[in-house]
C-alpha cells in the first residue's frame, strides 16, 4: 500500500532532520509550479508498505497569511495526505501544539511527534507520552532526529495510523465561542454546502484573509465580522495547551542554558558584528580560497585535456568542437564545483547549529533601510567573490518578496571575474590612479546593489512590506550526516539544473565563435552580433569591437580580456596600444561601469533560472542591462561636463 | 496602563494586552504573542534593533516598528514616567546611558530616589520642578511608593 504522510512543524523543530531520517538518500526537491519555497519529498519502504513523505514549509499557523503557510494549508486541503505528522519540539511543545490543534479542525489523521527528546532528558525535563496523547487524542511518538530514537516507532504508528479510520477529534472552544462557530457554519453550510463548514467558519473569525475573501459574498456579517475573534480563539487554543502541557510534563528544571551563554557573545552589543564580520570572513576564504587550487586543477585538467585532444585529432571542425566546446564547457561547470560545495557546506553549519539566524538578527538593522532583513546580507558579501554561490546563499530566505530582491540584486555586487577587466583598463586609462579607479568601481557596485534592492521594493513589490518575526532556536552540534546530506543535495541540484544550461549555452557560444569563418574570429557570428549590439550602444561610445567583447563576457566576465586580444590580434601592434584608441578615459571609465552592472554571466542566470524560474532569469537580464545602461551614460555625462 | 513593547526595558517581563489587527497580529498569535501571556525582553541586537523576547518558551526577534504596536503593562506595577499622571513614585529602572543619567541626577532622578508627579510630565524632586519631555519619559521607570 502507499501512504502519503506529510510533515508539518514550526520552522527550527528539527523537521528537516526528521525527514532525513525518515527518508535518507531518497529524497528529492518537489517540482511545484509556481511554488519559489522549496518543497521537498522522499520515500521510505516500511514492512511491505511504500511510504511518500512531503516536507511541508515550516510555519506556526494555518492562517495564510504568508506564503509558506498557505502551500501547506493548501497540500493539506487539496491534495489531502493519509497521515499528517506534525512535530513538536520538546523543550517549548506549545507551539506545535497549537500548530496541532490547527491541523486537527482539518479533520486529518494526525501523529504528533514530540522531537529533541534526548535534549529533553538531559535538561531534566520527563515528558509523559500517554499523558499527552490521552488529552489530544491523537498517537505520539518520542523521537530524536539526531540519535535516531524512536524513528523507527514512528514508522511503526504511520503505518498503523493510515488504516484507522479518520475520526474527528475536535476541541471544543469556550461556550460563547462555540456558539458563534456554529451559527456561522450552519449559515456556510446552508448557503455553500461547504462539508468543512466548521473549519471555515474558525477561520473566518480569525480573518484568515483567503477565507473571508471566499466567502465574501454570504450575508456573515450580521453574526460577527470577519477576525472578530481573532485574538479570543487563540486565547483559547493556548489555555488549552498550557493545560496539557502541565498535565504531561512531569518534570522541569531551569538552569541557565548553553545557548544563552553563547548567545551572550554571539549577539554581543560589541563584538558581535565583529564576531560576524570575522566569521564571514573565515568562510568567505574558505568558499573563495582555500578551495580554488581545487577549482584552478579541474580547470586546468580540462584545458590540457583540450590541447590534447587537439594534438591527437589535429586541427578541424569536430576537434574544435570537442576540445573548445565540449571540454571547455565540462570545465566551466565543474570549476564552480569546489566552491559550491565549500560554500554549501558552510551554510549546512551555520543553519545546523543555529548561528544563520542570530547573523541575520545581529545585521538586521543595517539592511532594514534597504526593506532587506539581515538574512540577506551573507548574499550580498558573497556576492564579492561569485554570483553564483551566492544566488544559492538565499536559499532559505523565509520572506519570497525578500528572495526575489535579493536575487536580482546580487549581481550588481562585483564578483571576482570582473576584476581582470578593470584591471586592464585602469592600467592603460588611469595608469596614475589605478587603485582609485578599481576602489572606486567597487564601491559603486556596492551602491548599485542598494539601489536595485530599493527600487525593486519600490515597482515590482511596491506596497508589500516583509515581516521579520525570527525564531532563534537552540544551539546545537550540527550532525555529520546532516551536514553531507545538505550538501550533497544542493550541490548536485545546482550541478543538475544550472550546470546542464551552463554547458550548452558554452556549446552555442563556441558555435557562435567558430562559424562561418573559424580562421578570422572578426567575421564570425558572434562578431556580428556584437555589430548589431554595438547600434544600441553607440550612445555610450562603445564600438563593435567593445560590444563583441561585452556580448561574450556575458559567458564569463573575464573573457572579456581574452575576447579583446582575439579581436585585435590580426594587426601587430600590441593590445594596450590598441586599446588605448579605442577608448576615451571618459569611455574607459563608464565601459567598465558598464561591466561592473550589466547582464550576469550565463553560469548565474542559469543559477536564477533553476532557484526562481525563467521568469525571473529574463527579468534579470533586461533589469541588469538597463541598470548597467543607464549608468554607464551617467558617467558619460557627467564626464563629459568635466573632460 | 498600556505601554508599548518595544518600550519595555531589557530584562524585564511585561504582560500582553493586545496585539496589531492584522497578518502581522495574526502571525504573533499563532506564535505565542497572546493577550494574557507573559513575555520576557532577553536582548537588543548590536543597532538596537531588532531584540530577541522570550515567549512561551521560545526565543522571537522583533523588530521594534513590530514590537511597537503590541500593547503590554509591565509587571510588579511598574509604569514608564510617561504613564503616570499623579502620585509619590520610586524610581526604580533606567534606559540610557551615562549622559542621560548625569542628566537625570542633575534633576534629581536617581535609581531609588522618590519623585512627585504634578501632572503628565511634571516631575517635583528635591532639586525642584522638571518638564520631562515624553522621549525621556518613556525611559524612566517608576514604581508606586505608598509608604
Amino acid at each position: 500500500m502507499t501512504i502519503r504522510v506529510a510533515l508539518c512543524g514550526n520552522p527550527n523543530v528539527g523537521k528537516t532532520s526528521l525527514f532525513n531520517a525518515l527518508t535518507g538518500m531518497r529524497q528529492y526537491v518537489a517540482n511545484w509550479p509556481g511554488v519559489t519555497v522549496e518543497v521537498k519529498e522522499g520515500v521510505r519502504s516500511w514492512r511491505g508498505h511504500q511510504l511518500i513523505i512531503t516536507d511541508l514549509p515550516g510555519t506556526y499557523s494555518l492562517l495564510a497569511t504568508s506564503l509558506d503557510e498557505k502551500i501547506a494549508r493548501d497540500f493539506l486541503l487539496y491534495k489531502t495526505p493519509d497521515v499528517v505528522v506534525v512535530i513538536a519540539d520538546a523543550l517549548s511543545m506549545e507551539q506545535g501544539l497549537y500548530l496541532l490543534l490547527e491541523i486537527l479542525e482539518l479533520e486529518a489523521r494526525a501523529i504528533l511527534v514530540v522531537n529533541a527528546i534526548d535534549e529533553a532528558r538531559q535538561k531534566g525535563l520527563v515528558i509523559d507520552r500517554q499523558e499527552l496523547s490521552k488529552h489530544l487524542k491523537v498517537p505520539v511518538v518520542l523521537t530524536s532526529a539526531l540519535t535516531g530514537e524512536g524513528i523507527q516507532d514512528l514508522l511503526d504508528c504511520i503505518v498503523s495510523t493510515a488504516s484507522t479510520e479518520q475520526k474527528r477529534v475536535l476541541f471544543n472552544f469556550s461556550d460563547k465561542t462555540e456558539k458563534m462557530i456554529q451559527q456561522l457554519a450552519a449559515l456556510i453550510k446552508a448557503q455553500v454546502g461547504e462539508a468543512a463548514s466548521r473549519w471555515f467558519a474558525i477561520k473566518y473569525l480569525e480573518g484568515d484573509p483567503h477565507v473571508v475573501e471566499r466567502l465574501s459574498q454570504l450575508v456573515l456579517k450580521s453574526v460577527a465580522k470577519p477576525g472578530n475573534l481573532k485574538s479570543q480563539i487563540a486565547r483559547e487554543r493556548y489555555d488549552h495547551i498550557q493545560l496539557i502541557v502541565k498535565e504531561s510534563i512531569m518534570a522541569i528544571s531551569k538552569e541557565l542554558s548553553m545557548s544563552e551563554a553563547i548567545d551572550h557573545v554571539l549577539t554581543h552589543k560589541f563584538i558581535g558584528i565583529p564576531i560576524f564580520l570575522a566569521l564571514m570572513y573565515l568562510a568567505f576564504n574558505f568558499a573563495f580560497e582555500t578551495v580554488q587550487p581545487l577549482s584552478d586543477f579541474l580547470e586546468g585538467t580540462f584545458s590540457h585535456l583540450a590541447e590534447l585532444t587537439k594534438a591527437r585529432l589535429g586541427e578541424g571542425m569536430v576537434t574544435s568542437m570537442i576540445a573548445d566546446g565540449i571540454l571547455g564547457g565540462v570545465g566551466a561547470v565543474l570549476a564552480f564545483v569546489p566552491n559550491i560545495f565549500a560554500l554549501f557546506f558552510l551554510l549546512g553549519i551555520m543553519e545546523d547549529s543555529g548561528y544563520l539566524p542570530r547573523a541575520a538578527f545581529v545585521m538586521d538593522r543595517v539592511m532594514y533601510s534597504l526593506k532587506l532583513s539581515g538574512r540577506s546580507f551573507m548574499s550580498f558579501l558573497l556576492g564579492f567573490g561569485c554570483s553564483v554561490p551566492a544566488v544559492l546563499s538565499t536559499r532559505g530566505i523565509p520572506d519570497v518578496r525578500e528572495r526575489i530582491v535579493s536575487v536580482l540584486s546580487v549581481p550588481f555586487v562585483s564578483c571576482s571575474a570582473r576584476l581582470p577587466v578593470y584591471l586592464l583598463i585602469a592600467s592603460i586609462f588611469f595608469s596614475r590612479n589605478q587603485g582609485v579607479v578599481v576602489f572606486s568601481i567597487y564601491v559603486l557596485s556596492m551602491f548599485a546593489a542598494m539601489i536595485s534592492s530599493l527600487v525593486l521594493n519600490r515597482t515590482l513589490f511596491k506596497g508589500q512590506k516583509g515581516i521579520f518575526v525570527l525564531e532563534l532556536p537552540r544551539y546545537r552540534l550540527p550532525s555529520f550526516r546532516n551536514l553531507a546530506l545538505y550538501t550533497w543535495l544542493r550541490g548536485k541540484h545546482f550541478l543538475v539544473k544550472a550546470g546542464t544550461i551552463i554547458f550548452i549555452s558554452s556549446l552555442v557560444l563556441w558555435a557562435l565563435m567558430y562559424f562561418p569563418d573559424p580562421n578570422d574570429v572578426t567575421r564570425s557570428f558572434a562578431a556580428q552580433i556584437g555589430k548589431a549590439v554595438s547600434l544600441v550602444l553607440r550612445p555610450l561610445k562603445f564600438d563593435w569591437r567593445a560590444s563583441t567583447a561585452l556580448f561574450f563576457g556575458v559567458a564569463a566576465k573575464e573573457i572579456i580580456v581574452s575576447t579583446f586580444g582575439m579581436l585585435f590580434n590580426t594587426q601587430g601592434e600590441t593590445l594596450t596600444e590598441q586599446l588605448s584608441q579605442l577608448f576615451d578615459p571618459v569611455t574607459a571609465y563608464s565601459f567598465i561601469v558598464f561591466v561592473m552592472a550589466y547582464i550576469p554571466c550565463f553560469a548565474t542566470l542559469a543559477t536564477i533560472k533553476s532557484e526562481l524560474g525563467t521568469k525571473y532569469a529574463v527579468i534579470s537580464v533586461i533589469y541588469s542591462f538597463s541598470m548597467a545602461y543607464v549608468l554607464a551614460l551617467a558617467v558619460r555625462m557627467i564626464g563629459g561636463i568635466f573632460a | 496602563m498600556a505601554m508599548s513593547l518595544s518600550d519595555v526595558p531589557v530584562g524585564f517581563e511585561a504582560k500582553i494586552i493586545s496585539v496589531p489587527d492584522d497578518d502581522v497580529g495574526s502571525r504573533l498569535l499563532s506564535m505565542g504573542f497572546v493577550p494574557g501571556n507573559s513575555v520576557k525582553v532577553i536582548s537588543c541586537a548590536p543597532l538596537g534593533d531588532p531584540r530577541v523576547y522570550m515567549v512561551m518558551g521560545k526565543m522571537v526577534t522583533l523588530r521594534n516598528d513590530e514590537a511597537k504596536r503590541i500593547l503590554v503593562s509591565v509587571e510588579n506595577g511598574m509604569e514608564p514616567l510617561s504613564n503616570v499622571t499623579d502620585g509619590i513614585w520610586r524610581v526604580v529602572h533606567l534606559v540610557g546611558g551615562r549622559n542621560f543619567r548625569e542628566k537625570l541626577r542633575s534633576m534629581g532622578i536617581d535609581i531609588g530616589s522618590t519623585v512627585k508627579i504634578v501632572s503628565k510630565g511634571v516631575v517635583e524632586t528635591n532639586r525642584g520642578v522638571f518638564r520631562i519631555g515624553l522621549g525621556m519619559a518613556r525611559r524612566i521607570f517608576l514604581r508606586r511608593d505608598d509608604a
